[in-house]
């Protein structure tokens, strides 16, 4: 179960906050090497529509974040339930960054919770070209929810600990 | 507005002054130079593709020398023939190589700096085995997308040198995978371990493929293709954040040399339908050679790890492995029909036991959505 937190993952502004980290933070991206990427974010909701967003990354930034995109205009899409997405980010928020089987390259592998696909098994495999890169802005997810690293939020953090201590 | 070079000339001499010799001005003169063409840098810098501008962009269908003259410089007559045997744009092209050329010149790593040796983990024995296995056998493989190149790249027309650019950073690539899965070996106490016959021979047949594009279709789609997936397996395969991040890190690299090999399968083929026979000749005798010549030590291997270590090599491992091994099998038929070859009805590959039905759309039958 995922911790709440003050901006829910299945909302663009949470991507929104991942683009600013990003772009705030080149000294984490340079070092991986510039990447450019079309990637599409489908969140499930059992409740509502999916959330479906396309993340432009272009260099060291993501210089976009849009709601909705067309099947040919981006080169691969995660998809997943909200669930499994919360938990990724729920792991970042306690660990800095993704561990274990909660990495995106991890959770696409078999699939079962989060998916990555394209119309195109080149753009899939652009994903996998540039996924290191693509993993560190996730996991800026800490910094984006405004838990952990950021002076003054210990207890958001804390609170997703003791989630995940429950669970 | 400086002095253009038939004004500059007449204001130089025609002779050495100690030698007496004639001195050669041409290259002032500007030849037949788009004098004034300026290449404009961009965000990254100076790309190759910022300098494709006006005729140094325009890469031809079929070199008229074979020389290693800089596409678009003068060449003076009676130059000496390189031999080059690679002479058509088809032999060679891809539409993403210079994109791919300047990621991986951006994306370089280093194993000896980016792998948190200082990080290796006491494992298990059966583990620290499995893992020296299969670095044994990655060590022995990876070079093969070095040489297979090398040997190639000195018979390709240097009118295409973005290709042999691209080329030249695979090389690169393996020499540091090569590196990396021999340190990991030795890192931990363990050690290389077994070098099997067959991997040898799979190795032999790559190597000896007549065309390049035949071996390209044997390297960068069948054995990268396959070699990616595995990589990609290095999430439940890797026992410590160490080989995660190894195998991350070549996968990125393998990533883009398959990339490069589909387009340019799809290149030779739109541009040369003849050669799709070829192709499909060649990934016959690969698909065979795969299936007749597996590699048990590897496959035993890798069970061992999907399984935490040898008591669930059975229940967990193996029943994994076979789940792996069937993406391996539908991302590289997937990677075919990008490349324009229809292979799903043709493929050795008994791709029935995964539940694919040969006669039906591709897209749908492989799950490309």
């Amino acid at each position: 179960m995922a911790a709440k937190t003050a901006v829910p993952v299945d909302s663009k502004e949470f991507f929104d906050a991942l683009a600013a980290v990003m772009n705030t933070h080149p000294e984490r991206f340079d070092p991986l090497g510039w990447f450019d990427l079309d990637l599409g974010v489908v969140i499930n909701r059992q409740s509502a529509e999916p959330l479906v967003l396309a993340l432009r990354f272009r260099g060291s930034r993501c210089e976009d974040v849009r709601e909705s995109f067309p099947d040919d205009n981006v080169d691969c899409v995660v998809e997943g339930p909200v669930a499994s997405w919360a938990q990724m980010v729920d792991d970042i928020v306690v660990n800095g960054h993704a561990t274990g089987r909660h990495t995106l390259s991890s959770l696409v592998l078999l699939g079962e919770r989060i998916r990555l696909h394209g119309a195109d098994p080149l753009g899939v495999d652009r994903f996998f070209r540039v996924a290191e890169s693509v993993q560190v802005f996730f996991d800026g997810a800490g910094e984006a929810l405004g838990a952990g690293t950021v002076p003054g939020t210990e207890s958001l953090r804390e609170e997703v600990v003791q989630v995940h201590a429950r669970h | 507005m400086a002095a253009s070079g038939s004004e500059l000339t007449r204001r130089l001499p025609e002779r050495d002054s100690v030698t007496q010799e004639p001195l050669d001005w041409s290259w002032l003169m500007g030849a037949k130079a788009e004098w004034g063409v300026r290449a404009k840098p961009g965000p990254r810098g100076l790309t190759l593709a910022d300098i494709s501008v006006g005729s140094y962009g325009d890469v031809p269908e079929r070199a008229p020398l074979r020389t290693m003259a800089p596409r678009g410089a003068e060449v003076e007559d009676g130059v000496p023939d390189m031999g080059y045997i690679l002479n058509s744009k088809s032999d060679v092209w891809s539409d993403n190589v210079t994109e791919l050329y300047e990621e991986a010149v951006a994306r370089q790593w280093s194993a000896t700096r980016d792998i948190p040796w200082g990080e290796v983990a006491e494992l298990p024995s059966d583990l620290e085995h499995a893992v020296c296995q299969v670095c044994t056998l990655l060590a022995e493989v990876e070079m093969i997308a070095a040489d297979l190149p090398a040997k190639w790249m000195w018979r390709m027309n240097h009118d295409f040198v973005e290709a042999k650019m691209f080329l030249a950073t695979q090389v690169m690539d393996e020499a540091r995978h090569t590196e990396v899965f021999r340190k990991r070996a030795l890192a931990n106490g363990g050690g290389l371990l077994k070098a099997k016959r067959n991997t040898e021979e799979q190795l032999r047949v790559i190597l000896q493929a007549k065309t390049y594009t035949q071996a390209s279709a044997l390297m960068h789609l069948l054995a990268e293709g396959f070699v990616l997936d595995l990589f990609r397996q290095g999430e439940l395969i890797s026992p410590s954040p160490l080989e995660k991040r190894m195998f991350r890190l070549t996968m990125q690299d393998e990533a883009r040399h398959v990339s490069y090999g589909t387009l340019h399968i799809r290149y030779a083929v739109e541009h040369d339908p003849d050669v799709a026979e070829e192709i499909h000749e060649a990934l016959d005798v690969g698909e065979k050679m795969l299936m007749e010549l597996t590699n048990p030590s590897m496959n035993t291997a890798l069970a061992v790890l999907l399984a935490g270590g040898v008591d669930e090599v059975e229940s967990k491992g193996f029943p994994l492995l076979a789940q792996l091994n069937a993406k391996q099998i539908t991302s590289y038929l997937a990677r075919c029909e990008r490349a324009g070859l229809a292979r799903l009805e043709r493929t050795l590959f008994p791709v029935e036991m995964l539940g694919i039905d040969r006669s039906a759309p591709a897209a749908a039958a492989l799950g490309v959505s």
